[in-house]
């Protein structure tokens, strides 16, 4: 448990602990873990902006999803909490097979890192 | 948390009404292999098993006694597994190696499987190990046509058992594993002759289990090339078809293929996003990925909203260095899937 926030901290998901995760348990090391995160947080965004959405780092732990407004805001630690905050954001389906988010993605310019 | 692969394996063992699944426990359960492991099984059933668990497992047993394992007490197969688990610290009962669970006839076995992996504490000492489905030779394809929970069993199945093949006919066996072979093409068929199985093959160790280191992944790469080979006359380039035109059924299986190598980032969110949304429907997504960046191919293994944590293969199996991913789904557009991957992927694609 995070002692500042009281937020339930449950290991990375396998999403974040590289991809070996069945054979080591660790999350990936510091710097790589910092970037590896950003380039996360810039994908999701390409595929938030569908639903006038943003995520954010906070402290490399957790990720700040809000709308636009700012008027909704949701903190969450791994991505299938992300799609269920953005879900109870935005009152939309986050559905990835979703024809207008795959045209929208398709001619999206891609993410450098 | 210990590493995925040293965390104790549960085999699940289902199987609908009457297909003999206690029999094949029973048979199991006699094996010198399995001296080391737990066994839960419900009390739901009609043969003595218990019985011989009693006399045979001694404190490794623990007896359900809520009936159907899935729909009423997930929370005690929780339980049981804690309550085991602590005795096996305190040195009460032995320090088994791997738990057994069966689920009765009725049951739809992602309850039991969502348990294991999603529980905090369970998920620190167990994970899933071999889902193994017994299908009955002689009304195995009465039941996939009626009971969607028997279609059900055979979709998330590591390893398959024909049961009572003996009595069953030949036309009817062959027909029966043609169609479980196109409901689940990664699956692992075997056959019981008269409740004889080999069970040292049954229990082959699994995925994740460094010994074999693999063997598995090209046991069923073999299998679904083989099929795709089948199917080439009928599908179009990196597409293998499969069951499309079984008008009754929307259970089908496919296998997408990516001649470029995937963005592991970007392969993270489409296929977290992919469960949320449609985890009921995706009964199985197994594959070997050629990850940007990476030599080893990255094997995953999902079984509807559960994903194993992904895996390194040593080297390749095989010449095709391509990704391929199979797919068992439940009326998802295969068409709208790969297209949707691709474009996931596209957004990563100048990643350096």
């Amino acid at each position: 448990m995070c002692a500042l926030c009281g937020a339930l901290m449950d290991g990375p998901h396998w999403t974040e602990r590289g991809t070996d995760a069945g054979r080591a348990d660790a999350a990936l090391p510091g710097r790589r873990r910092y970037l590896e995160r950003c380039y996360r947080v810039a994908l999701l965004n390409r595929v938030l902006a569908r639903y006038g959405c943003t995520a954010d780092d906070w402290a490399g732990n957790q990720y700040v999803v809000r709308n636009r407004s700012g008027g909704a805001t949701e903190v969450v630690t791994n991505l299938p909490q992300l799609w269920l905050a953005l879900e109870a954001i935005t009152r939309k389906t986050a559905d990835p097979l979703d024809p207008e988010l795959i045209a929208r993605l398709e001619k999206a310019p891609p993410v450098t890192h | 948390m210990a590493a995925y692969s040293r965390l104790i394996p549960v085999f699940v063992i289902t199987g609908f009404l009457g297909s003999g699944k206690t029999t094949l426990l029973n048979r199991m359960l006699r094996h010198p292999s399995l001296r080391d492991a737990a066994v839960l099984v419900n009390e739901f059933g009609d043969v003595g098993l218990d019985h011989f668990l009693v006399e045979k497992m001694d404190e490794n047993t623990v007896l359900l006694e809520s009936g159907c394992l899935c729909c009423t007490i997930r929370d005690d197969l929780k339980k049981s597994i804690i309550e085991l688990n602590s005795k096996r610290e305190r040195g009460e009962v032995p320090r088994y190696k791997r738990m057994i669970v069966e689920t009765t006839g009725l049951a739809d076995p992602s309850p039991i499987i969502f348990t294991l992996s999603s529980d905090t504490v369970l998920k620190h000492h167990y994970r899933l190990g071999t889902v193994i489905t017994t299908v009955d030779g002689v009304n195995g394809l009465g039941a996939l046509k009626r009971h969607a929970e028997s279609v059900k069993q055979a979709s998330v199945a590591d390893r398959i058992v024909i049961t009572k093949s003996d009595i069953a006919d030949a036309t009817q066996l062959a027909r029966l594993r043609a169609k479980l072979e196109r409901l689940n093409p990664t699956a692992e068929f075997l056959t019981a002759i008269d409740g004889k199985v080999d069970v040292r093959h049954l229990l082959r160790a699994d995925l994740y289990d460094l010994k074999t280191k693999g063997a598995e992944v090209r046991r069923w790469l073999a299998a679904e090339a083989e099929r795709a080979g089948h199917d080439d006359d009928h599908a179009g380039p990196n597409v293998n078809r499969h069951d499309v035109n079984r008008h009754d059924e929307r259970i089908r299986s496919f296998t997408l293929i990516y001649d470029e190598p995937l963005d592991w980032t970007a392969f993270g969110i489409w296929l977290t996003m992919l469960l949320h949304c449609h985890g009921e429907k995706m009964l199985r997504v197994k594959g070997l990925l050629n990850v940007k960046g990476i030599d080893a191919p990255v094997l995953i293994n999902g079984v509807q909203h559960v994903v194993h944590p992904p895996m390194h293969l040593k080297a390749w199996p095989d010449d095709d260095h391509r990704s391929r991913i199979v797919f068992i789904v439940d009326d998802i557009d295969q068409a709208l899937l790969e297209r949707s991957l691709a474009a996931f992927n596209k957004v990563g694609a100048a990643a350096a």
